[in-house]
């Protein structure tokens, strides 16, 4: 059995679904049963919610026109093409 | 009217100028407040993303839409600052990944047998809400900025940008029981902070 200790490190991959068929069954019994965990894993939620709502900065001006002028020059020479971006 | 990564691509392709600012919009800042945690020299990461651009443009041709865009593009940034990083005969934080998934979680939350010590408390307030906290959105940057870097890149992408646990093991070559580690003590950091301001008043 585990401790609340245990089920709170597994919260996230709980939240998320991504526990196997056993480990999911023995946090569901311990939510059930233990309040603060419950709470816990709420929490973890509602902070993942937060995470994917927070907003990015605006790009500044600058930085945009530099990248648009690269981007021209881009299309200017023919859109080139490179076998495997992954790589130098 | 968001246009589709397919649509996206084609526009690119064919030189539309509101398609390549719409996507720099879309993930440029994400892009670079990542490259930071890799690579923390000062503007190298700032370079590392400018290159990042252009590799984008260099690949179009290669896109097959087998991922989403996002992920094509976060892929080829962290490839870039893994070829800076070993060019600088550094490596990026994710080769000596492990120690964290020993440590016990939170020891000081709980008493030594696995209990809550302080139990979490009542929120009063909604994402929604928080967020429209100036002082609120300010901390968890804030909060992202200071954790380790391993722990911010996975929060990173997994919760600001929304890729899969698969797509974020297979980039920064990580298993899935380090990245889940890493993702969870990120969220539980910025619980923390979450914490301190919602339940303020009725904390000790
Ligand atoms: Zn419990």
């Amino acid at each position: 059995m585990k401790n609340c200790q245990q089920i709170a490190a597994l919260a996230s991959a709980y939240a998320d679904g991504e526990l196997s068929g056993v480990e999911w069954a023995e946090l569901r019994m311990h939510l059930w049963l233990c309040p603060p965990c419950r709470k816990y894993v709420e929490q973890i939620e509602l902070t993942r919610e937060v995470l994917e709502k927070l907003p990015t900065d605006e790009v500044p001006q600058e930085v945009q026109s530099e990248l648009l002028g690269r981007f021209k020059q881009w299309v200017a020479d023919g859109a080139p093409a490179e076998d495997d971006p992954f790589d130098e | 009217m968001a246009r589709t990564d397919k649509e996206l691509v084609e526009a690119l392709r064919a030189g539309d100028e509101s398609a390549f600012a719409a996507v720099v919009s879309r993930h440029h800042d994400g892009l670079l407040r990542l490259a930071r945690r890799m690579l923390p020299a000062a503007g190298v990461a700032e370079e590392v993303v400018q290159e990042t651009w252009m590799a984008v443009l260099r690949g179009l041709a290669r896109f097959e839409g087998r991922s989403s865009l996002k992920t094509w593009i976060y892929r080829i940034l962290v490839n870039r600052a893994r070829t800076r990083a070993r060019r600088e005969g550094r490596v990026l934080p994710f080769s000596a990944m492990g120690q964290e998934d020993d440590q016990p979680f939170e020891p000081e939350r709980f008493d030594a047998s696995g209990h809550w010590k302080e139990p979490p408390t009542d929120w009063d307030d909604s994402p929604q809400g928080m967020l429209m906290r100036k002082e609120v959105k300010a901390a968890i940057l804030e909060a992202i900025e200071t954790i380790p870097p391993r722990q911010a890149v996975v929060l990173r992408m997994r919760d600001l940008e929304g890729l899969s646990s698969e797509e974020v093991c297979n980039i920064l070559e990580i298993s899935e029981t380090n990245q889940r580690v890493l993702l969870h003590r990120a969220r539980h950091k910025v619980r923390t902070v979450l914490e301190h301001y919602l339940a303020g008043d009725s904390a000790p």
